[in-house]
């Protein structure tokens, strides 16, 4: 039950800062993958996109 | 690419912007005045709310960025048909415009981008202390007053009629919204900052600002405005084209930034 809630959080993420395609691109892409690879490749991905702080401040409650 | 695309776009625009000052002032006293012009007018108005249609569409609607978008996005197509109309009654209809339906939409305008820009500080989550919220709050109360005060100062005036009395003080208020939105803007930039979306926040605030000068020097001298006398004429409109190409500048930077991520997850 965790393991999904925390997986909606992800996706609410993702959908909020890359729009509904960058949802679907996602759980495409990263099907096979658990929720750490892909908070892994949003750290990576988000700063660039929205700055540090603010990545930060949204993945902060996923970790 | 991304840079590519968004350098490509300020030059576009900016030649644009540098066609139309010059078709103003040579068209000011050449025989074709009014046509030329007009169109390249509603260009720049219909750049701001393709762009906006653009955006939303690459966040889609199930998202609280694509909602916000969308508010914003109403608001300039509301904007675009005002302007359309204003031209249309003034050149075909030959009646004075102001103030008539074209005002409503323009209007109507107001709260749908201040609505958006409201809705949008929701994803953003800025996080501010007590004496910060107060601060804001008081800073904001005082602008929309002042706003409102000078531009009914300005605007509006005894010799005028009721219903261009009503339009400049409901104008003064759309205003005063549009400039807070200009300080949630500010807000979002600073949370943004070292991210790609920090410019384009920036560059909002900017054509907020251009949007209020226009309608400064245009509400100020409505009759000398429509009766085209051309320091008032072309200083307005080309604050009012500057305010609409950033608007367009900005969501296109919304937009190319959150593609070139969408990019990134498959690697392309």
């Amino acid at each position: 039950m965790q393991k999904k809630l925390d997986l909606c959080k992800i996706y609410k993420i993702i959908e909020v800062n890359l729009g509904s395609h960058g949802l679907e691109l996602y759980k495409e892409f990263y099907k096979d993958k658990n929720e750490q690879t892909i908070i892994a490749s949003l750290s990576e991905l988000l700063p660039d996109l929205i700055g540090k702080r603010n990545a930060k401040k949204q993945l902060k409650n996923l970790k | 690419m991304n840079l590519l695309k968004k350098s490509v776009l300020v030059a576009l625009y900016s030649i644009l912007f540098l066609v139309t000052a010059l078709t103003y002032i040579f068209e000011m006293w050449g025989p074709f005045y009014g046509s030329v012009t007009n169109i390249l007018y509603l260009s720049s108005t219909f750049l701001a709310f393709a762009s906006g249609a653009y955006l939303t569409s690459t966040y889609g609607l199930r998202n609280i960025s694509g909602k916000a978008f969308l508010f914003i996005t109403l608001g300039l197509l509301f904007w675009f048909i005002g302007e359309f109309s204003w031209i249309y009654y003034e050149l075909y209809l030959s009646i004075s415009p102001f103030a008539s339906l074209p005002d409503i939409f323009i209007l109507t305008g107001f709260p749908l981008i201040a609505g958006g820009f409201l809705i949008y500080t929701k994803k953003v989550q800025i996080k501010l202390n007590r004496n910060k919220k107060i601060f804001l709050f008081v800073f904001s109360s005082l602008l929309a007053i002042a706003i409102i005060y000078i531009l009914i100062k300005f605007e509006v005036k005894p010799e005028m009629e009721n219903a261009e009395k009503i339009v400049n003080i409901l104008r003064a208020i759309g205003h005063s919204w549009l400039l807070i939105s200009g300080i949630i803007a500010l807000l979002i930039a600073k949370e943004y900052q070292g991210g790609q979306l920090s410019l384009p926040w920036k560059i909002f605030i900017i054509a907020i600002i251009a949007n209020f000068a226009g309608d400064i020097i245009q509400g100020s001298h409505p009759h000398l405005y429509e009766e085209e006398v051309p320091l008032i004429y072309i200083s307005a409109d080309l604050l009012w084209i500057l305010a609409y190409l950033l608007f367009s500048t900005s969501l296109f930077f919304i937009a190319f930034s959150v593609k070139e991520a969408q990019d990134k997850i498959t690697g392309k």
